[in-house]
């Protein structure tokens, strides 16, 4: 029914659980299907220079240069990850892009006219309390920015044990 | 970005500014005014709601007529002229209406509560400005037309530090400095090694640790941002850092002030051990003016402070990437480091303090720049306690064998919060002085006859005369004017970079770097607190 | 993140030679490093210059009027 595919990630355990659902179940179904993997770099990276004054605009495009190229580099690693656990994987496309997570992935689903979006279901962060660090910046997808924006259906993957 | 500007907001601000002011001129706002006890700003209120509204109809008129370009007039001046005006307006509201109420309402409340809510959490016009923009931001969010004003914050508040330079004599900056950089360089290096080796006690990736023991030791998210691409920190690494060093320093800001003023600390103590301890370079100046926002004293020697940690932070990111350079691959040469990095506006610092040391602000009619000014001023005025005990005295009519114009001219004193003429008659300066050089008289004879045993004088009330008197015995007026601008651009700073904190940016904190971080900074605040009440003893500032 | 990623090509930063994605949007993030200034323009000299002008300015109000 769906032909071509969104999929969300950034490598936490909520989006592993959508990547099972797609690359271990939706794509072993259905294996024409069209699968692009979405990782976004959080544009609110930029406002991690917080009250800082002190350094000049250099310094600050130094650092958002830095988390940039970092952000890319772990994306390409996580990619290989899924790559490696999913065989499935190997023909999807993966599409890393900066921006606003809501806005970014209406956007991407619009211009490569997917027809379902594909993200993790809701997890409890507790980072503060967590020793165990997270990649990248914590945030959540606000259903009430995301939902108005949606150009096709949205998919949330159920909780699942994954075996890989 | 040539996009074609909305005039709207521009419009009403400086309508509403302006109409303010004419509000303000005709006295029908004096009463509310006296009861909130800013009648003595009414002339700046007047002329500062005309000169700024002014200044944003006519911007707001030029970017109605022509079109928008990338001119350097349009980026400097007409794109960022909506967001300065908001955060004027901002600053206006609360320091001549916010703060009045905030301390009005917990005069109020004390009776509920027991304690005072201002002066517990400290809750000046500098912290309430930082508190509005942080509010702000997470609310509403920066409103669109303000986002370029918004970000002049950063430069406005250097403008503030490069005209703090016109405040030190030769012998404050030397005092201060050396101290400033025995503690700085003690801690700074002190909390990086602790950093580092608890890094290795909880086996942690050295890049984490390095950002870590930057953003600790020197100052904060500005050493973070600095070092983060110098050791190639992971996302995480410098999500969680700097989610760390922000909730850790807003912390920082209200406990500290408190804890000075439990403590008794005075202003260069207290100054010292926020300019040592506080992790935000930012935040150490919110709490130098919440320790004290009338006096700056307290921020003179954060300030000091803070300029010997910027000095260190290229040391620290040269100490650091040479740790890191065989890893990265990446190295770093002298001049990439120290000369490019160097903040220029540390030199505009000390070309303020040779342009006033060499007499410049002095006036030229008054010998060696002091003289008495009793015009209205909140510099002039007394502090809280201060009043408190002189209001004190007269409610309980403790002040026994005072003639009738001295206790005249104590209740003045108390009515008014400071050494003035009659409010009738500020318009006739000459008058004005007179009344004032009178009521001086008079308080000069109190203290006197206090000391040749004449009169007993409860210690407080004497102070509090003392104090009254000594604050009229003026700086230059030129000083005092720059010293106004520089308030203004501070407070004007601070509520731009509460603009900038984001409650997303303060909620990356936790795992590793929030233990190490919570060790490594209450470490660092404990022991920089014993050793300030120590060692700063004897450095007495005019 | 499950324990036994594959290793990618290393390099000796200790980081992936990898591949920048092509889609990849560097424009956003460069374009705004929080301040009026673009990168080249030296904020600190513009403070500079400004702050003495409201010197001057001052010292004309206050003292040379």
């Amino acid at each position: 029914m769906f032909t071509s595919l969104l999929l969300c990630t950034h490598g936490t355990a909520g989006a592993q659980y959508a990547e099972h659902l797609v690359f271990a179940d939706l794509c072993v179904k259905n294996p024409d299907l069209n699968v692009s993997v979405l990782t976004i770099i959080d544009q609110d990276w930029q406002n991690m220079t917080g009250d800082d004054w002190l350094n000049s605009s250099k310094t600050h495009t130094k650092f958002l240069d830095h988390v940039e190229q970092q952000m890319q580099e772990e994306n390409e690693e996580d990619w290989q990850r899924i790559k490696a656990t999913y065989p499935a994987a190997e023909k999807a496309q993966f599409i890393g892009v900066v921006g606003k997570i809501e806005q970014t992935i209406a956007q991407i689903a619009a211009k490569n006219s997917n027809d379902l979006i594909v993200i993790g279901p809701y997890r409890e962060s507790r980072r503060l309390f967590n020793l165990k660090m997270e990649k990248g910046l914590r945030s959540r997808i606000k259903p009430a920015t995301l939902h108005p924006l949606l150009p096709c259906p949205l998919l949330i993957a159920p909780v699942c044990s994954i075996t890989g | 970005m040539a996009q074609a500007q909305d005039n709207k907001p521009l419009f009403i601000l400086s309508g509403l500014m302006i109409i303010y002011a004419l509000i303000a001129s005709s006295d029908v706002l004096h009463p509310l005014m006296k009861y909130l006890h800013t009648a003595k700003t009414a002339d700046l209120q007047v002329s500062m709601g005309f000169i700024c509204g002014g200044v944003g109809i006519l911007g707001a008129l030029i970017n109605s007529v022509r079109k928008p370009g990338t001119t350097i007039i349009d980026r400097f001046v007409l794109q960022p002229l909506p967001g300065i005006l908001l955060i004027l307006v901002m600053a206006m509201a609360i320091r001549w209406y916010v703060e009045p109420v905030v301390k009005l309402i917990s005069q109020n409340l004390q009776p509920v509560l027991g304690f005072k809510i201002y002066k517990v959490l400290n809750l000046n016009y500098v912290i309430l400005g930082l508190l509005a923009g942080v509010l702000i931001t997470n609310t509403y969010g920066i409103p669109k037309f303000a986002a370029a004003g918004v970000k002049c914050a950063r430069f406005v508040l250097k403008m503030g530090v490069i005209m703090l330079g016109a405040r030190y004599s030769f012998a404050e900056l030397a005092k201060l400095g050396s101290y400033s950089v025995v503690l700085v360089g003690t801690f700074v290096l002190g909390t990086v090694f602790l950093v580092l080796w608890l890094g290795k006690i909880f086996k942690q990736p050295k890049t984490m640790t390095g950002v870590l023991s930057a953003g600790m030791g020197v100052c904060g998210v500005s050493a973070t941002v600095a070092v983060a691409p110098v050791v190639k920190a992971k996302s995480e690494e410098m999500a969680y850092t700097i989610g760390t060093i922000l909730s850790f320093g807003i912390i920082c800001m209200f406990v500290f002030p408190t804890v000075g003023h439990m403590a008794g600390m005075n202003p260069v103590q207290f100054g010292a051990w926020a300019g040592t301890g506080i992790l935000n370079s930012a935040q150490v100046a919110a709490a130098a003016l919440a320790f004290n926002a009338v006096d700056i004293k307290t921020l003179k020697v954060a300030e000091i402070f803070n300029i010997t940690r910027v000095l260190f932070l290229p040391i620290i990111v040269l100490v650091l990437a040479t740790w890191f350079g065989k890893q990265s691959g990446q190295k770093l040469t002298f001049k990439e480091v120290v000369i490019d990095k160097f903040p220029i506006f540390i030199l505009g610092f000390l070309l303020l303090f040779a342009m006033s040391s060499m007499g410049l602000f002095s006036p030229p009619t008054h010998y060696k720049g002091k003289f008495i000014d009793y015009s209205y001023n909140e510099r002039t005025q007394v502090t809280e306690k201060e009043w408190e005990a002189l209001n004190g005295a007269v409610q309980n009519n403790t002040l026994q064998g005072l003639k009738p114009e001295q206790l005249a001219a104590v209740k003045d004193l108390v009515a008014q919060r400071q050494l003035a003429g009659n409010y009738e008659s500020r318009a006739d300066k000459k008058l004005f002085n007179k009344q004032g050089q009178e009521r001086m008289f008079q308080l000069e004879s109190i203290l006197a006859a206090a000391k040749g045993k004449v009169l007993t004088l409860d210690k407080s009330v004497k102070g509090a005369i003392h104090h009254a008197i000594k604050q009229v015995h003026k700086k230059s007026k030129t000083v005092t004017t720059l010293t106004d601008c520089m308030i203004w651009f501070f407070a004007f700073g601070l509520i731009g970079l509460g603009m900038q904190i984001t409650k997303k940016a303060i909620f990356q904190a936790g795992g590793w770097p929030l233990v190490m971080g919570i060790i490594s900074g209450i470490t660092k605040a404990t022991l920089s607190f014993f050793v300030v009440l120590w060692l700063v003893k004897d450095v007495v500032l005019k | 993140m499950s324990k036994d990623k594959i290793t990618i090509n290393t390099g000796d930063a200790g980081k992936g030679e990898s591949e920048i994605a092509k889609e990849a949007n560097t424009e956003e993030l460069e374009e705004r490093a929080l301040s009026v200034f673009s990168s080249e323009r030296n904020e600190d000299i513009t403070a500079l210059v400004l702050s003495l002008i409201t010197t001057f300015i001052v010292l004309i109000f206050t003292k040379w009027m």
